[in-house]
């Protein structure tokens, strides 16, 4: 009887899990692209605070540093770095643009994206990737919830999330980097979700750097 | 065995239904403040492409049921169906002039592929937000296509939380243009939703029409 008590707590907790991971619309515009996967398991960095130039190219260099040896012909030049700005008013720009699943309430004309927590709610940044190249997002976010739990990810061809990263933000305004490296060309995905807070969408600056 | 596994799947569709329950945030932060419409809106659904003489019509009709209501000895009001103002809203053309869309609870967006897709229940909705002008006709000509299921859907003033003046329709297959005739006599937010209890359904567009009187 224990035993099956504990099977029907696993299955509880497991199927809201799974069910957030499933968005089918997007599951089918994922197939029609050409997904490619990362070179490397991307990078996470939140200070808890906005960050700084320093900041930003300390992290570029890391994420460089995450690609097979073989790639990496020369350092990158920040110079060579190219910068793209998505936002509430800005859907796609450049080789980025966003879709959205299941936002709880969208008015986009006064620029107010929200996405509800625990339920299917994610923004997802499309990204036609060059080869040999480290993308860098910082993406800025607002929750009015104390401890808002994020999640961000790549998605692979099939709409699975890859190597999720959590993180808690803080109430207010939250700006975090994610660093991937392709070595390919094609599209990559990454999402972002909150599994327990109202938040906000505020803007994704997308910084591409040739290596 | 079967009813162990009946149940395992119970548990796990409640649970499930349990979790988004539980973290549908409050909307009052995002409600806003519509008015009433100066009448009964009413509804327009042939089951045909709609003509230029559908709209005059149905305008001409939103006008006499607003005159019908006006006190005696109250200034009727002179047609001249002339529109005054029409734009089209798309996905990627969400906001023109005094009209916007505001979407609730959609299941996917992408404004860059021109594309908003609605869930199959009341609370996944578009909602157009109007500002209104008094001694004004709106007209809006939907057109929608379903993804699933059935094919039928919910017109209203006011947005979920408030509904006013409901009507259904069932839409033809592939002919889902519909229109909605609304009266303003005063200034103000004139807000009209639309959602499909039975299909998820794609927004293509709406073109607005406006009549001064």
């Amino acid at each position: 009887m224990k035993m099956l008590a504990a099977l029907f707590v696993a299955v509880a907790l497991i199927s809201p899990a799974f069910a957030q991971k499933t968005n089918p619309q997007f599951t089918q515009a994922i197939s029609k692209l050409h997904i490619v996967a990362p070179a490397a398991k991307p990078l996470l960095l939140y200070t808890g605070k906005h960050l700084t130039p320093d900041d930003k190219k300390q992290f570029l260099a890391a994420v460089i540093k995450t690609a097979p040896a073989s790639a990496r012909k020369h350092p990158a030049s920040p110079e060579k770095a190219s910068t793209i700005t998505l936002s509430t008013s800005q859907f796609s720009q450049g080789n980025a643009y966003f879709v959205m699943n299941s936002p709880f309430f969208a008015d986009i004309a006064h620029n107010n994206i929200y996405f509800a927590g625990g339920d299917a709610g994610a923004i997802n940044f499309i990204i036609h990737a060059q080869p040999n190249t480290a993308y860098y997002l910082a993406i800025t976010i607002h929750s009015d919830a104390s401890n808002p739990q994020f999640t961000i990810s790549t998605i692979d061809d099939n709409g699975k999330h890859i190597n999720p990263e959590n993180f808690t933000g803080s109430t207010g305004e939250n700006e975090f980097a994610y660093g991937i490296v392709s070595n390919s060309a094609g599209d990559m995905a990454v999402t972002i979700s909150s599994t327990n807070a109202l938040w906000q969408f505020y803007s994704c600056v997308i910084t591409s750097s040739t290596f | 065995m079967k009813m162990l596994t009946a149940l395992l799947v119970a548990v796990a569709l409640i649970s499930h239904a349990f979790a988004q329950k539980m973290t549908v945030p409050p909307p009052q932060k995002i409600k806003l403040h519509p008015m009433a419409p100066a009448a009964k809106p009413l509804l327009l659904h042939t089951a045909k492409p709609l003509t230029q003489n559908d709209k005059n019509q149905l305008l001409a009709s939103a006008i006499k049921a607003y005159a019908a209501k006006l006190p005696a000895g109250a200034m009727m009001p002179q047609m001249n169906l002339a529109p005054k103002n029409a734009i089209t809203l798309t996905p990627s053309h969400f906001s023109q002039d005094n009209v916007h869309l505001v979407l609730y609870n959609p299941a996917y967006v992408d404004i860059a592929n021109d594309m908003f897709q609605f869930s199959n229940s009341p609370t996944s909705s578009l909602m157009l937000v109007v500002n209104a002008q008094p001694n004004t006709a709106y007209y809006f000509a939907f057109k929608v296509s379903p993804v699933t299921g059935g094919n039928t859907y919910t017109i209203y003033t006011g947005d979920y939380l408030a509904p006013q003046f409901s009507e259904n329709f069932t839409g033809s297959q592939g002919n889902d243009e519909f229109a909605f005739a609304v009266v303003s006599n005063s200034s103000g937010t004139l807000l009209v939703s639309i959602y499909s209890a039975d299909t998820e359904w794609n927004f293509i567009n709406c073109e607005v029409t406006s009549v001064t009187f």
